[in-house]
């Protein structure tokens, strides 16, 4: 089955998409990048793969760039990528093993999980992360997973127009569209510093701000909580 | 070929070639966005500006970069006015400073901090509105606006200078207090503030108790989910629990039930204690015993599984010594109070002399054990020593009544209120011939007599008319009828309106006031500045035996006591039209909207509930039992009015609710009340 890429980026990423793309460029069959925002000069800026295709959005379609509409299909695998982490080598086998080993094919796997209060309040502490450049000593069925690290079978990524007006709360979406169709997030183990973030270092304010909007606070109610992860397969997943 | 269409044919040969099933919903697709997008207003503005610009969507292979023609790179415009509240009006002159810093480009040095702790959305900006128009009217001092809101957007867009301060928790009011009262001041200083505006919007909320509790719970979620998160979810299901939330609480319980094998030992215990307590109120009795029985190493050692162990796991009848203490020593109340008549003397004995046993609980014990084998001088003489501390005398009492609430008489105490206010009480009554007397007599009787009392019968067809038309005379009685069966809430929203006095209290058909229950009430009103004001109550059987729940505690909240300025019930009612549970409802709403300052307890027995098998509670479906088993309908009610209070009291919510009742055969329609 086809490794296929999606990334959306814009242009103060300039400075970490080529780490990023060499670091799994050779790992996948096809990449797609939807370059938002981008003016001729940066377009010139843009590392050159064979494989690797850049779409320009004639509007700023921030983090939805990802679930730009190319098809699903459910005989490919594709990882959906921040631009601003490196990842390993192996990052990809790992991961797609680590798919096809779970016990249901309804799953997703990533990295950066985060997992809310059954009582969410709304605010940004009521939730409990596991980021993805940290160690996870057991895999863990969660909430939410962050879009900037995952694996899919190509028919489980949401249609376009779900995301398409969730620019500031991607994962929040994606994580909804998840639950509403049954397909569990699992936050895969993994050894310290597997993944790099080469992001800046991002100021709680900054968090908060991002992960603490009116909007999506409704659609967190709908699937946040332990209450809401499937118990049978959590039990399995960790003792995998 | 036009551009756009050799664009299009591009994208379909380069990337969903491969895909040739889905060819047909992915043009659709493409369509559909692009559409959006040729509706959107940037497009617009793109589009009338460089009319050469036409495809929404380009593809650009690698190949293709070096052919792309320059284009602007920035024409969307933000519109200076969302700088401004809508509703404020504009300066002549443009605002080049930032209001935060000048008002119309003088320099101020006056601060003020204004707090909008708790406000978000359309309630802070309805403050920011009135702040930038006061600016406007005074052009005198520049606010710093402090916030617990993380989305400082509307204070960023603006250029207001803002300060973060996130709420405080902590166990210890006072000590959260004095932190915070200690962040003000610093804050104060930094800004060299002249004044500090407290305009903060629910603050009520986080000092609600279930509500703060949940901020305070989750404020340390992750820390102690890297630790543990069983124990953490373990604490989520008792909160959910506490305040209400079965919903969660159902499917929490689900949750820990599926792991549990992955519980490590320490955090076992609380658990189990969660589950148990999500079993028992949804009334899965023999769950709970296998569970218990599948923990039984942990029930020997915890005074609440012990409890419920006793309770679920032994049979009904007959007493077991060993279950008559609990693995602390205490007295297990619960489980004897039950069992009574099967009870021992040297049982009771044992828990009446011990040095634990110096809580009024037990003393309360002996008095149903009085009660229950017929010995009225010695249940009196326990009774009055469980009530000394309040005051209360039991003067007489006759224990082979039916039901003895009617036969207690108390000596008249010597005390009345410190204020001659009027006070309306509102009585509904239902089929309550063999109690509405004596409920009458104890209002009639207080000792602050500037009372009237309001009687409203729902269509009893028994003969509680008679019975209320055979009381002594007394002006101060007005009886009504209903124009149809309407349940309690309607006519006390009825007899609200015609109430003259300038308090309103409420007092059910088989309740019984102490003489000074409206007295005492008065007084802390009056004494502490509230708003409002409720009491504690007993619930009591018919043969007088006081009722205990799953805690050992006897006294209880009795939200039917609340006492309030008629403005008040006016203001925030009216009450629900439900069969059940408004009185819990308005209560809660009255402690968020007013905040808890406003609305107190006195922490003082006031009246006796009769509890009995035909008592509301026990109603099928609506049950609120002592053991903590909630009756499904119930459930749903508390689920939607949980909603409603999270939610800050929106219409839908409210609607939601009715739906609820009304889907559930709850909803009771207003009738309206006639003079009898």
């Amino acid at each position: 089955m086809k490794r296929i890429g999606h990334i959306a980026t814009y242009p103060a990423r300039l400075d970490t998409l080529p780490d990023m793309l060499a670091s799994v460029v050779d790992q996948l069959d096809q990449i797609y990048v939807v370059v938002n925002e981008f003016g001729r000069q940066e377009i010139e800026k843009l590392p050159k793969y064979d494989h690797v295709k850049y779409i320009r959005p004639i509007v700023d379609l921030k983090d939805t760039g990802k679930f730009y509409p190319r098809g699903r299909t459910a005989d490919e695998f594709v990882f959906l990528m921040d631009d601003d982490i490196k990842f390993p080598a192996d990052y990809a086998e790992t991961m797609i093993n680590f798919l096809e080993e779970l016990p249901t094919r309804d799953a997703i796997v990533g990295l950066h999980g985060v997992t809310y209060s059954d009582l969410f309040d709304g605010v940004a502490t009521s939730r409990f992360v596991s980021k993805f450049d940290k160690q996870l000593n057991e895999s863990l069925l969660v909430n939410q997973l962050g879009t900037g690290c995952m694996v899919m079978l190509g028919d489980q990524i949401p249609p376009f127009e779900i995301m398409r007006d969730s620019q500031r709360f991607v994962d929040v979406r994606f994580a909804r569209y998840c639950f509403e169709n049954d397909i569990v997030q699992v936050c895969m183990r993994r050894p310290l510093g597997w993944l790099t973030d080469m992001g800046p270092e991002e100021s709680i304010f900054e968090t908060y701000t991002r992960d603490n909007h009116d909007n999506h606070k409704s659609e967190i109610g709908i699937f946040g909580g332990y209450g809401k992860i499937n118990p049978k397969l959590a039990l399995a997943v960790e003792r995998m | 070929m036009n551009k756009l269409a050799m664009k299009n044919t591009a994208w379909d040969s380069t990337v969903v070639a491969n895909t040739p099933r889905q060819e047909s919903s992915d043009t659709h697709m493409r369509n559909q966005v692009e559409q959006q997008f040729a509706n959107s207003r940037a497009l617009g503005t793109i589009l009338r500006r460089h009319a050469k610009v036409a495809e929404p969507i380009e593809l650009l292979p690698d190949q293709e970069l070096a052919s792309i023609a320059p284009r602007a790179t920035r024409v969307a415009v933000v519109p200076d006015n969302d700088m401004w509240p809508v509703s404020a009006a504009r300066p002549d002159q443009p605002l080049k400073p930032p209001p935060g810093l000048d008002c119309y480009g003088v320099a101020l040095d006056k601060v003020e901090i204004i707090s909008v702790v708790g406000r978000r959305g359309e309630n802070l900006e309805q403050v920011l509105v009135e702040v930038a128009t006061r600016q406007k009217r005074n052009r005198d001092f520049r606010p710093v606006f402090v916030t617990d809101q993380a989305d400082f957007t509307p204070f960023v867009r603006r250029g207001y200078a803002f300060e973060y301060l996130p709420q405080l928790t902590g166990e210890n009011r006072t000590d959260v207090q004095i932190r915070m009262a200690a962040r003000k001041a610093e804050l104060t200083a930094k800004w060299g503030a002249t004044e500090w505006i407290d305009m903060s919007g629910e603050r009520a909320l986080t000092e609600h108790p279930h509500l703060s509790a949940i901020c305070a719970h989750n404020a340390v979620m992750s820390r102690q989910c890297h630790q543990d998160r069983f124990a953490w979810a373990a604490e989520t299901l008792r909160l959910a629990l506490s305040t209400e939330r079965y919903d969660v609480a159902a499917d929490l319980a689900e949750y820990l039930l599926g792991v549990f094998d992955l519980v490590p030992n320490d955090s076992r215990l609380s658990v189990v204690r969660s589950i148990c307590r999500k079993m028992i109120a949804f009334g899965e009795t023999e769950t709970v015993q296998r569970f218990l029985f599948k923990n039984i190493n942990l029930v020997r050692q915890d005074d609440q599984l012990y409890t419920w162990f006793s309770t679920y796991c032994t049979g009904a009848e007959g007493l077991e010594p060993q279950f008559s203490r609990l693995p602390s020593g205490k007295p297990n109340i619960f489980y004897l109070a039950k069992r009574l008549r099967s009870a021992q003397d040297s049982v009771l004995a044992t828990i009446v002399n011990d040095d634990k046993a110096s809580a009024v609980e037990p003393t309360m014990l002996m008095a149903n054990y009085f009660a229950a084998t017929g010995q009225s001088d010695l249940f009196k003489m326990f009774f009055n020593r469980a009530f000394a501390e309040f005051g209360t005398v039991l003067k007489s009492v006759d224990l082979t009544a039916q039901n003895v609430l009617d036969t207690m008489t108390f000596a008249r105490p010597d005390t009345a209120a410190t204020s001659r206010q009027k006070v309306s009480v509102i009585m509904s009554c239902y089929n309550a011939e063999t109690t509405v007397g004596y409920a009458v007599r104890s209002i009639l009787e207080q000792n602050h007599e500037n009372i009237e009392l309001l009687i409203c019968d729902d269509g009893s067809d028994d003969g509680s008319m008679d019975v209320l038309a055979s009381l002594p005379k007394d002006p101060r009685v007005k009886l009504f009828r209903s124009r149809a069966q309407q349940g309690t809430y309607n006519i006390r929203n009825a007899l609200i309106a015609e109430a003259t006095g300038q308090l309103v209290t409420f007092q059910d058909s088989d309740d019984l006031a102490f003489p000074d229950r409206l007295a005492r009430q008065i007084t802390y009103l009056n004494k502490c500045g509230a708003a409002a004001v409720t009491g504690l109550w007993h619930r009591i059987s018919p043969e007088g035996e006081f009722v205990f729940s799953s805690d050992h505690r006897a006294l209880r909240l009795a939200v039917v006591s609340l006492l309030a300025p008629k403005h008040i019930f006016e203001s925030f009612g009216p009450y629900r039209s439900a069969r059940f549970g408004a009185d819990t409802e308005l209560y809660e709403k009255l402690r968020i909207q007013l905040g808890m300052d406003a609305v107190r307890v006195l922490p003082e027995p006031l009246l006796l509930g009769l509890s009995e098998s035909t008592s509301l509670t026990r109603s099928a479906g609506i049950e609120a039992n002592e053991d903590g088993y909630r009756g499904p309908a119930r459930r749903r009610f508390a689920d939607a009015a949980a909603a409603l209070r999270l939610g800050g009291y929106q219409q839908a919510d409210s609607d939601t609710i009715d739906q609820v009742l009304a889907a559930d055969g709850n909803l009771m329609p207003a009738a309206g009340v006639v003079r009898a």
